[in-house]
C-alpha cells in the first residue's frame, strides 16, 4: 500500500513537472526547497555534519546555509532529471549542455572501437551528464533501483532509451560492463557512494569513507582509459560537463596499491569540483557511514579484499 | 605450461580472492568453481591475479560461465597459446 501511494504522489508530481516550463518548475521547487530543508529532519542533520567535518565550512551558520544551497541543488536537480527526455530532445541537447574535453579523451570518445570507463561524484546533475555524454558515445551507467517498484518502473519509462543504458548496481552483472567497454561503449559509476560496510577505507575530506573499488578494478582488468566527470549547473536546464585528462595506470602487481593510486587520483578531482561548486554537491548522503566501522572477527567483505 | 605447477598458482591467486572459507589443499582440476565462493566483483580479483601471475589477460566474459578450474586453465592455456 505504501509502494501505492508513493506512486500516487509521484503522478501527481510529474502531472505538474510536465505541464510547467522548466524555468517555472525550476523557480517553484526553489521556493519549496526551504520548506523542506527545515522538515529534512535526519538528512538536514547529516548535510551539517558531513560539511563541518569535511571543513569545507567551520561555522555551523555557514554549513547550515551551504546544506540548504544544497537541497535547493537536488531538488532542482530532479526537475531536470524528469524533464531530461525533454531538455535533451534530439539537438536541443546541445543548447543545454557545454563540453570541456581534453584531445585524448576525445580521440576515445570518436573511436568506436574504444571504451570508456566514466568516474564522477554526485554533483550537479550527475543523471544529465551521464544521459548527455550518451549523445557522444553508448554509454552504460550502474545506478541503484529505487525500492518502489512501481516508482522504478515509472522513473525507467522517463528514461531515454536511445544509446543509454541503466544497469542496476553491480553484483550479479560483470560482463555487463566490461562487455559494454570491449564493445566500444562507455561505462559510468559514481564514485561517492557509501560502500555500506565493504570496499576499502579511503579519505574523503580528511575522513576515512568506505570506498567501492569497482572502478579501479575494472580499469586495471580491462584496461579501459579512465575520466573523471564533473557536471555543474550553470543556469536552470544549462550544464557544463567537464572530463578529466585521462588517467591511466598499469597494473603493478600490488592489487592494493593499484586501487588505492587510482582512487587518489579520483578523489582528488572530486575533491576539487566540490570545493569550487560546494552548493552543487549532496552533502545529504552519510558518506562517511562506515568510515570507522570495523569488521568483526572472521568477517570476509563481498568486495574488495584489500585488508 | 606444467599442469601441477599451474594448478598451484592459480590456486593461490584463486584463494586471495575468495570470500569462502574453503579447504584449497584439496583443489584440483575438477573443483567446481562455484564451490570456491566467487562473486561478480571478485571475479575482477581473480582476473587481476591471473594477469600478474601468468602474463595472461582474460576477460570477464572468458570465465563467467566456467564450471570447473580445470576448465579455466583449458582458457588459460587457449588464451597464452
Amino acid at each position: 500500500m505504501r509502494h501505492f501511494i508513493e506512486y500516487l504522489l509521484l503522478r501527481f508530481v510529474l502531472l505538474w513537472v510536465d505541464i510547467l516550463p522548466l524555468s517555472a518548475a525550476v523557480w517553484l521547487v526553489a521556493r519549496l526547497a526551504g520548506l523542506a530543508f527545515a522538515l529534512g529532519g535526519e538528512r538536514r542533520a547529516v548535510a551539517i555534519d558531513n560539511i563541518l567535518r569535511s571543513g569545507i565550512e567551520t561555522e555551523r551558520r555557514d554549513a547550515i546555509r551551504l546544506a540548504r544551497g544544497s537541497a535547493r541543488n537536488f531538488l532542482i536537480s530532479i526537475v531536470e532529471t524528469l524533464k531530461a527526455k525533454r531538455l535533451l530532445a534530439g539537438e536541443r541537447w546541445r543548447e543545454s549542455v557545454v563540453f570541456r574535453i581534453p584531445p585524448a579523451v576525445q580521440a576515445v570518445l570518436d573511436d568506436p572501437d574504444k571504451g570508456l570507463l566514466l568516474a564522477g561524484g554526485h554533483l550537479g546533475n550527475w543523471e544529465i551528464a551521464a544521459q548527455a555524454l550518451s549523445r557522444l558515445k553508448p554509454l552504460t551507467a550502474a545506478a541503484r533501483k529505487v525500492s518502489n517498484p512501481w516508482v522504478e518502473r515509472l522513473l525507467q519509462r522517463r528514461k531515454p532509451s536511445r544509446n543509454f543504458r541503466l544497469v542496476p548496481e553491480w553484483f550479479g552483472a560483470p560482463t555487463r560492463f566490461t562487455d559494454a567497454l570491449k564493445a566500444g561503449g562507455t561505462v559510468a559509476m559514481l564514485i561517492d557512494l557509501d560502500a555500506r560496510g565493504e570496499g576499502v577505507k579511503f579519505d574523503f575530506f580528511g575522513r576515512p569513507a568506505a570506498t567501492h573499488v569497482t572502478v579501479p578494478m575494472l580499469h586495471l582488468v580491462t584496461k579501459a582509459p579512465l575520466s573523471f566527470v564533473t557536471s555543474r549547473r550553470l543556469g536552470a536546464g544549462r550544464f557544463e560537463i567537464e572530463l578529466s585528462e585521462l588517467i591511466e595506470h598499469p597494473p603493478t602487481g600490488d592489487k592494493e596499491a593499484d586501487v588505492r593510486a587510482i582512487l587518489g587520483r579520483l578523489n582528488a578531482e572530486l575533491e576539487t569540483a566540490v570545493r569550487a561548486e560546494p552548493d552543487q554537491y549532496l552533502w545529504a548522503h552519510s558518506r562517511w557511514k562506515y568510515g570507522t566501522w570495523e569488521p568483526p572477527p572472521g568477517f570476509v567483505p563481498v568486495s574488495g579484499r584489500l585488508g | 605450461m606444467d599442469t601441477q605447477d599451474t594448478l598451484v598458482r592459480l590456486r593461490d591467486v584463486l584463494e586471495s580472492s575468495s570470500t569462502q572459507v574453503v579447504d584449497w589443499t584439496t583443489l584440483s582440476a575438477g573443483t567446481t568453481v562455484e564451490s570456491l565462493g566467487f562473486d561478480s566483483l571478485s571475479i575482477l580479483d581473480v582476473l587481476y591475479g591471473i594477469e600478474q601471475e601468468f602474463g595472461i589477460e582474460l576477460d570477464a566474459g572468458d570465465v563467467m560461465d566456467l564450471k570447473t578450474v580445470g576448465d579455466l586453465m583449458d582458457v588459460m592455456v587457449a588464451r597464452a597459446a
